[in-house]
């Protein structure tokens, strides 16, 4: 657990969609004209007075001057810029596998498309948790559909919160697991810059750029990231299996000079894309064991390709010294188009192919994906499904602050409203192609449309919050209402289908300082997460009572928490995706009853000095986690099928361990990261695809290391899996999937 | 908060878990967590074991004595093609031994065609001996292409050959020619088309004896990988899926593409889609085929599915429907042979497409009974998709 001192972003932008697409060769532009222009720039800067601390990102941020992890009282853990930087790391998995209560499922080795889950909360997608950035919700639609196909790029940020226990209230709609805050480089009240260059294996490469530059009481910045990799699979064909991302942002900060009320403006603009050729088609696990790394031919047109363009403004004032109000208007546009293999003509499914290879007609199925063996009658006939989605999401939301004294006890109230709404259009398409010579080939066939529908969600959220400080006990009570109306429109089967909900949400939790060295905490809210639009009228939202009871000790120069939990479901949701191996009734959630999920987080973080001035910093992070289904259930979710009393979650690992060290020098540091995660469960049941499978124990260590060469200089590597260990981190959509091999990676960071 | 105990149990659980930790530096839960012994008493027949017992009644009472029908049929086909083709002058007569010779096999085949495991599906037998449907006009084509070779044609040559040359409907495409200039009786190359229907029937004969040996004991002793789950297969479970799997795929082929498709929206439908246009015997294939799916179910006298459903599971209901519906259709099928002859003539009927209506709406019953009715009570999964995806 670490306490931060940096100081964030300032707030963010409303935006609206560019039509024209962002090219590779442009954001490259972009990041040589900053290389180019920025020491000239940067020379002006002594000239010019710095402005005084931004206080919009004060407000965003979870942990921020008013609420610091020691007196916190939910459970929480921050990486600061420092940390986030230790590793360069690119994958949103990688950066929270330090994180006790973090549980993450990989699937394509990047992180492109992160799995987080957070104390039990199913990780899939990421779309049980609260992923912000800046305080802004994140997720393509949050409300109609929270799958976070859109994950930012890591590396532009310069701190990453998370947020278990009763505060999560403030942080909705989902508050099931917790809160995921990502803070975007703030316009830094100093004139600097950075270029980051790296190379590495599988034809990676890194060009990141920022700069930030003030003029008077305007503070603006530009920043710029292009990342790419070729893939560590292998098609026989030698096409990219690899990544292109690409994101540029703006902010410009406006302080009033001389206002009264200290208002403050912020406009954030950013543009984003990708271009992915990833696949849901695995192996199978003879095939994994023999080339972990091949990629079937079936899968050669598979690619992602999306869009993201984020306006978002803030709007800071001081009413009084104690009383500050932060609005924020933002809008996102996302358009996504997945091509991809999805089955053959025979209803037979592909994971059930690949589950037994040599059964029956299987073996020929399996040479077909291979490329093998041609398609030669219509059940062999390959579909690829061409699912294109567009999403948007906006609101405003405001937070209102008012310190006051409560007798002798200083109280904090924290008010908050959102008026919130978001929208999924889908349209997906069956193109049917035969495998002809190795070569996908259309059929002849016209194409059929599957999928025609559009969800909209409109949700008021509001919430209020007092933390009150009687000498050493901290307490925070709060209440969150969340009011959602749904349309779902289905095009085809001309339906449409609205549904409403209203929830309250409270939460509590006390910290206890019971001397300097010790403290004692404790929590419970409710948690929530709500229906999609459309969903059948006996599928109930997911449900719980959160609970956790730990302490909080700080020895020496050790800081240490040990918490317990328990997450007592009285409904959890499964939810019915291709990504989570779900093949029937897409889209659709289920009902999974009562569930109790609990366990046990330990974090520690110290350091040991040496007499030489070299230093030794220690982190240590476990999580023991047990889930129980307190009912028995035929279900058709892929993930749960017949359920018995006892029966555990999938993707719920019952131990994981990570320890960081690392040996800091006066101008180098060595750091080694090593993680275990233990097997993982396919399917909770039986009488499904994967019942009684697991994932792999994952044990793998990471390396990183940097040497500033003078002051504004320093030259990086890592080393990520350095043992190159061979995982199968999950099995789901269709076959065994590799995580990330070895990887080395040469960068060098130029600041001015 | 149903249950406080309950919570601040596991609560606490958790959090002396978690103090534990503080003070050990980790720890596993077994070690931290017990309860009382219970001893489960030794189950003394279990599911496994009755769909051990059923996979064997089935393969002994239906599977090898269908591939051994098989192969006995594909011989007189065999031999009877040589006898035509050994004719200076042969006549229609002699063509009709023939061509009834051509309907035992295929008939032979049509009891066991659900089938997708073992030898058949190796070598694409499957394929190899129906191709169909044919969108491609891979089956005339290929024929043809045989016909217009200049060296004499053998069983073997024909196996590397285009798949649609070497089975079923290839022999039906020169047994029952559309057209006097491709009669095996009046056309002119119709030495040259002897030839090479007894090179297709010895392929078929030669695929029939692999198929039929690998089942057996001295063969392949494929037996012995289905009734024990080894081999291909992954477990009893999984052959138990593979078989229901099998079964169901079928049904669906014969609903929608044998029966639905050729039916169309509108008299007289789509006859030239059907299994057997030329020969117009498709109605007598889909006979044979529903009645396959009854046996599959009751293993005739053996140990059936319904028994384990009674008798083991105690499922007396599902049973019933599955019978019920099974027998409906077995009932419907039997009376439209009894009242057509043709299944093009029944096409254009309207008492007849009333018929095969019914029997389409009964099938989906049954369709919809196994996918989820039977698979549950069961506990097995099919792994079945559909079209659509994220």
């Amino acid at each position: 657990m670490q306490t931060t001192t940096t100081k964030p972003p300032h707030g963010q932008i409303p935006y609206v969609m560019l039509s024209t697409v962002m090219s590779s060769k442009v954001l490259l532009s972009v990041i040589s004209i900053l290389m180019l222009t920025m020491p000239y720039l940067a020379s002006a800067q002594d000239d010019i007075s710095e402005k005084s601390q931004n206080n919009i990102e004060d407000v965003i941020q979870i942990f921020g001057n008013k609420q610091t992890l020691e007196t916190a009282t939910g459970s929480g853990f921050v990486l600061n810029k420092a940390a986030l930087e230790q590793f360069e790391f690119d994958d949103i998995h990688r950066v929270l596998q330090s994180v006790p209560g973090v549980y993450v499922r990989e699937e394509d080795g990047y992180g492109l498309r992160p799995n987080i889950g957070i104390r039990g909360a199913t990780s899939e997608r990421s779309s049980k948790i609260a992923l912000m950035e800046d305080g802004v919700l994140i997720a393509p639609a949050p409300y109609s559909a929270p799958a976070a196909y859109y994950f930012p790029n890591v590396s532009r940020m310069t701190q990453v919160e998370v947020f278990k226990g009763p505060s999560a209230i403030t942080y909705g709609p989902n508050t099931v697991g917790g809160a995921i805050n990502m803070l975007s480089r703030p316009v830094d009240a100093k004139d600097n810059g950075e270029i980051d260059l790296a190379l590495g294996q599988q034809r990676y490469g890194k060009a990141h750029a920022y700069y930030s530059k003030n003029i008077g009481n305007l503070g603006l910045m530009l920043e710029a990231v292009h990342l790419r990799a070729d893939g560590f699979k292998a098609l026989a064909n030698d096409d990219s299996t690899g990544f292109v991302k690409n994101e540029i942002l703006a902010k410009a900060y406006y302080e009033f000079a001389n206002d009264p009320y200290s208002q403050q403006i912020q406009i954030k603009v950013g543009y984003s894309e990708e271009v992915a050729h990833e696949t849901y088609l695995g192996l199978t696990d003879v095939d994994f064991t023999d080339n972990p790394y091949q990629r079937y031919a079936a899968s050669q047109n598979d690619k992602f390709d999306w869009e993201h363009l984020q306006l978002q403004a803030s709007h800071y004032i001081e009413f009084s010294s104690d009383i500050t109000l932060l609005t924020q208007v933002y809008r996102r546009d996302f358009n996504r188009d997945w091509d991809r293999l999805n089955s053959f003509v025979s209803n037979r499914s592909i994971d059930r192919i690949l589950a037994a290879p040599k059964t029956g007609l299987n073996e020929r199925f399996v040479r077909i994906l291979k490329g093998q063996t041609d398609s030669l009658t219509p059940d062999e006939t390959l579909i690829l499904t061409l699912n294109d989605r567009t999403f948007y999401s906006q609101g405003i939301q405001s937070k209102l602050s008012w310190d006051n004294k409560l007798g002798e006890a200083d109280m904090t109230v924290d008010a908050g409203l959102r008026i919130h709404q978001d929208q999924v259009e889908r349209l997906h398409r069956a193109r049917y192609v035969n495998m002809l010579s190795g070569q996908l080939v259309y059929a002849g066939q016209a194409d059929k449309i599957a999928t025609s529908n559009k969800d909209t969600s409109t949700a008021i959220a509001a919430f209020i919050n007092s933390k009150v400080q009687f000498g050493d006990l901290h307490t925070s009570f709060g209440l969150r209402l969340e009011n959602i109306d749904g349309e779902s429109n289905d095009y085809l089967t001309q339906t449409l289908q609205n549904n409403s909900d209203t929830v309250m949400l409270p939460g509590a939790g006390i910290f206890y300082q019971m001397n300097p060295e010790l403290g004692i905490l404790a929590g419970v809210n409710k948690g929530f997460v709500p229906n999609s639009p459309g969903e059948a009228s006996d599928i109930e939202p997911e449900e719980s009572w959160n609970y956790e009871l730990g302490l909080r000790a700080s020895v020496a120069d050790w800081q240490i928490e040990a918490i317990g939990f328990f997450n007592d479901y009285s409904n959890l949701k499964g939810s019915c995706t291709f990504s989570s191996g779900c093949t029937t009734e897409l889209d659709v959630e289920f009902n999974g009853g009562e569930v109790h999920i609990y366990g046990a987080e330990l974090s520690a973080n110290g350091q040991v000095a040496f007499s030489n001035g070299l230093k030794l910093p220690i982190k240590i992070a476990y999580t023991h986690t047990q889930s129980e289904f307190q009912s028995s259930f035929d279900s058709s979710f892929s993930q749960w099928g017949n359920v018995a009393i006892g029966d555990k979650l999938p993707y719920l690992p019952e131990n994981q361990f990570n320890l960081q060290v690392s040996l800091v020098g006066e101008n180098w540091q060595l750091d080694l990261a090593y993680k275990y995660i233990t097997e993982m469960s396919e399917a909770a049941g039986t009488g499904v695809e994967l019942a009684a499978v697991v994932t792999s124990d994952i044990s793998q260590i990471d390396l990183a290391a940097w040497y500033a060469i003078n002051t504004v200089l320093r030259i990086y590597t890592k080393l990520d899996n350095l043992t190159d260990e061979v995982n199968i981190v999950s099995r789901r959509p269709f076959g065994a999937r590799p995580g990330k091999p070895r990887q080395f990676i040469l960068g060098a960071k130029y600041s001015f | 908060m149903k249950n406080i105990v309950e919570t601040l149990t596991k609560l606490a659980l958790a959090t002396s878990l978690g103090l534990a930790l503080t003070a050990c530096g980790g720890g596993s839960s077994d070690a931290m967590v017990s309860g009382p012994v219970v001893v489960n008493p030794t189950p003394t027949v279990t599911l496994d074991d009755q769909f051990t017992l059923y996979l064997a009644d089935l393969t002994d009472r239906h599977i090898i004595p269908s591939y051994a029908a098989m192969q006995t049929d594909a011989q007189t086909l065999q031999d009877s093609i040589n006898v035509f083709c050994a004719l200076p002058s042969p006549s229609s007569t002699d063509l009709l031994p023939l061509q009834q010779n051509w309907q035992r096999f295929n008939s032979a085949w049509q009891q066991i065609q659900w089938l997708k495991v073992g030898a058949v599906v190796e070598d694409d037998r499957l394929l190899r001996i129906q191709l169909w449907p044919d969108k491609n006009d891979a089956v005339s084509r290929g024929v043809d292409a045989l016909i217009a070779e200049q060296f004499v044609i053998t069983g073997e040559y024909v196996s590397g050959e285009n798949l649609g040359a070497q089975g079923i409907p290839a022999l039906e495409y020169l047994l029952f020619s559309e057209s006097s200039s491709d009669s095996l009786i009046t056309a002119s190359n119709k030495q040259k088309r002897c030839e090479v229907s007894s090179a297709i029937a010895q392929n078929l004969l030669n695929m029939s004896t692999d198929i039929a040996a690998d089942w057996q004991t001295i063969g392949g002793n494929y037996r012995a990988e289905f009734v024990g789950g080894t081999g291909d297969f992954t477990s009893i479970k999984n052959v138990l899926e593979e078989l229901t799997t099998n079964w169901l795929q079928h049904i669906e082929i014969v609903e929608d593409t044998k029966l639905n498709e050729v039916l169309g929206d509108t008299s007289p439908g789509n006859f030239r889609d059907a299994e057997h246009y030329l020969s117009d015997k498709s109605l007598t294939s889909i006979s044979i085929n529903i009645q396959s799916f009854l046996s599959i179910y009751t293993n005739d006298d053996g140990l059936g599915f319904d028994s384990i459903l009674v008798d083991f599971l105690g499922q007396q209901s599902i049973n019933d429907e599955l019978t019920t519906s099974l027998t409906t259709t077995v009932d419907q099928i039997r009376l439209i042979n009894q009242n057509f002859d043709s299944y093009e003539a029944m096409l254009a009927d309207a008492a007849g497409r009333e018929a095969l209506t019914n029997l389409v709406a009964e099938m989906r019953v049954l369709i919809d009974l196994i996918d989820i009715t039977f698979t549950q009570a069961l506990d097995l999964n099919l792994g079945f998709n559909s079209s659509d995806g994220d």
